[in-house]
């Protein structure tokens, strides 16, 4: 076995730098097909900025080591990777899991897409109506008050 | 950092933000009893939830119902087969289920209920009225004993006897159509078809498979419902009887198979002889894979194919008349 693992340097948008193991940039589809198909020492990244990166990289370094070092014990070290996304979650605000979902998509790491996607579900669900769903998530209706009465007639059951 | 500190600076962030297709993405994890609120959120939610490609594509999508006297459980295939229970619905017990387009008509046995299982939703009726060539059944007591329609009825042809195959017909766009058996004749088998408008039964096409072996056939082209000229069936594959699992179909409490044909897969929701639940899914001649159920289902469910529809369920507001 190798002990020196090999590194790579990505570059965010607006110009941070991070040095990675090959095996954390592995976790993303995009990055490992750019890896392969043109072995430079550094990647830009014009899509994504430094602040949403470096969660990137944060989360795929976590995983990356949990995968390797769960070969045999998975059970438990699931549940600890579980708390840590829970804690890497809970720390952030809307517009930074707005930030990673789309990283996560053009980076295509799936993991990180389902996990995020999911945080959003379950604030719309904690909501208890329409009105906190806007509210939480800063969306403007765009219905008129006698259209949004006639959704709300169609929808009568879901608000008993 | 606490959501509701920053929301104030990020007015619609989440509009520009995030594509349609990432927007889709989230929605298709909210669970389903939360779903149907959310088209009163903004138009473009509204139009996402209406689209049948969201719901194929929600997590908690299904193929198959399955009832038993207590609990109802949905069944989805794709990615996984996975088994849930469906909530709230336990004093409905249904006797028959019948996929009705996007409802479930259920026979309750002291009438009959219009269920949209995705929404939770339901309706008791004891008598259904209808318009032209809708929906139109007088006396809901007698549902699910469809054999007391005179199946010669409305044909010119009357010299060929038609027996009712199946119990249970499926409802294309309106029109309800049973597999008949064609007594002596060849080919043997016709598909039925009721017209509501006329409350008469036609032959609406003829089958193309025998009695030999198990062949499945697909029509061509979209059916046109009050024409059954210009249906061309083709082979999509044939089972030899040792390939297709041993089906409990002599036990008294069986029910015809469910099933639905997904591209070129044939996916089958049936009980084995002891009652168990099992899904099978056949392609290209051959089983590919059976599964059986969550044992907490039970046996011999009740079993029905159904493709969930956020559609509402039409409410009564006069009893005796009801437009479908």
């Amino acid at each position: 076995m190798e002990n020196e693992k090999k590194m790579i340097t990505l570059k965010s948008s607006d110009d941070v730098t991070f040095e990675v193991e090959e095996a954390v940039v592995l976790e993303s589809q995009f990055l490992s097909h750019l890896v392969q198909d043109c072995p430079a020492p550094e990647h830009k990244i014009k899509e994504v900025t430094g602040k949403i990166l470096s969660k990137v990289v944060e989360y795929c370094e976590k995983h990356v080591v949990v995968v390797v070092d769960g070969g045999d014990s998975s059970s438990s070290s699931g549940d600890d990777l579980k708390k840590w996304d829970d804690k890497f979650i809970k720390e952030m605000d809307l517009s930074t899991v707005y930030d990673l979902i789309a990283a996560a998509n053009y980076l295509n790491i799936q993991a990180l897409l389902d996990l995020m996607c999911q945080r959003v579900a379950d604030v719309i669900t904690a909501c208890k109506d329409h009105k906190e769903i806007r509210e939480t998530l800063g969306i403007v209706s765009d219905y008129t008050a006698e259209e949004e009465a006639e959704v709300l007639k169609e929808n009568e059951w879901a608000f008993d | 950092m606490d959501i509701t500190k920053t929301k104030q600076k990020k007015k619609a962030a989440h509009e520009e933000q995030l594509p349609w297709e990432l927007i889709e993405e989230i929605l298709s994890r909210v669970p389903l009893k939360s779903l149907v609120r959310l088209s009163v959120v903004c138009k473009r939610w509204n139009i996402i939830l209406d689209d049948k490609k969201f719901i194929n594509s929600h997590k908690e999508t299904f193929r198959f119902i399955l009832t038993t006297k207590s609990k109802i459980y949905s069944v989805s295939i794709d990615p996984k087969i996975v088994v849930r229970e469906l909530p709230g619905l336990i004093y409905i017990n249904p006797e028959t289920l019948i996929d009705c387009d996007e409802f479930l008509i259920c026979n309750v046995g002291t009438g009959a209920v219009i269920w949209n299982p995705w929404r939770s939703e339901v309706n008791l009726y004891k008598s259904i009225w209808g318009i032209d060539n809708m929906l139109k059944i007088h006396d809901f007591e007698e549902f699910g004993t469809w054999t007391h329609v005179n199946v010669r009825s409305g044909d010119s042809n009357q010299r060929r006897k038609r027996t009712t195959q199946s119990e249970i017909g499926v409802s294309l766009n309106g029109s309800l159509f049973w597999i008949c058996y064609l007594d002596k004749t060849d080919p043997l088998y016709c598909l039925g078809r009721f017209d509501f408008s006329k409350e008469r039964f036609y032959t609406f096409c003829e089958l193309p498979c025998g009695m030999s072996h198990i062949e499945i056939w697909v029509t061509k082209n979209k059916v046109d419902v009050e024409d059954g000229g210009d249906v061309v069936w083709v082979e999509l594959m044939t089972l030899s009887i040792p390939n297709f699992p041993s089906l409990g179909l002599a036990e008294p409490n069986s029910q015809q198979p469910s099933y639905y044909i997904d591209d070129k897969r044939l996916v089958v929701c049936c009980c084995d002889e002891s009652g168990q639940p099992w899904i099978y899914v056949f392609g290209e001649d051959k089983l590919i894979s059976k599964v059986q159920l969550d044992s907490l289902v039970g046996l011999w469910p009740s079993h029905c194919t159904y493709f969930p529809s956020l559609v509402p369920v039409p409410r009564v507001k006069d009893e005796a008349k009801l437009q479908v």
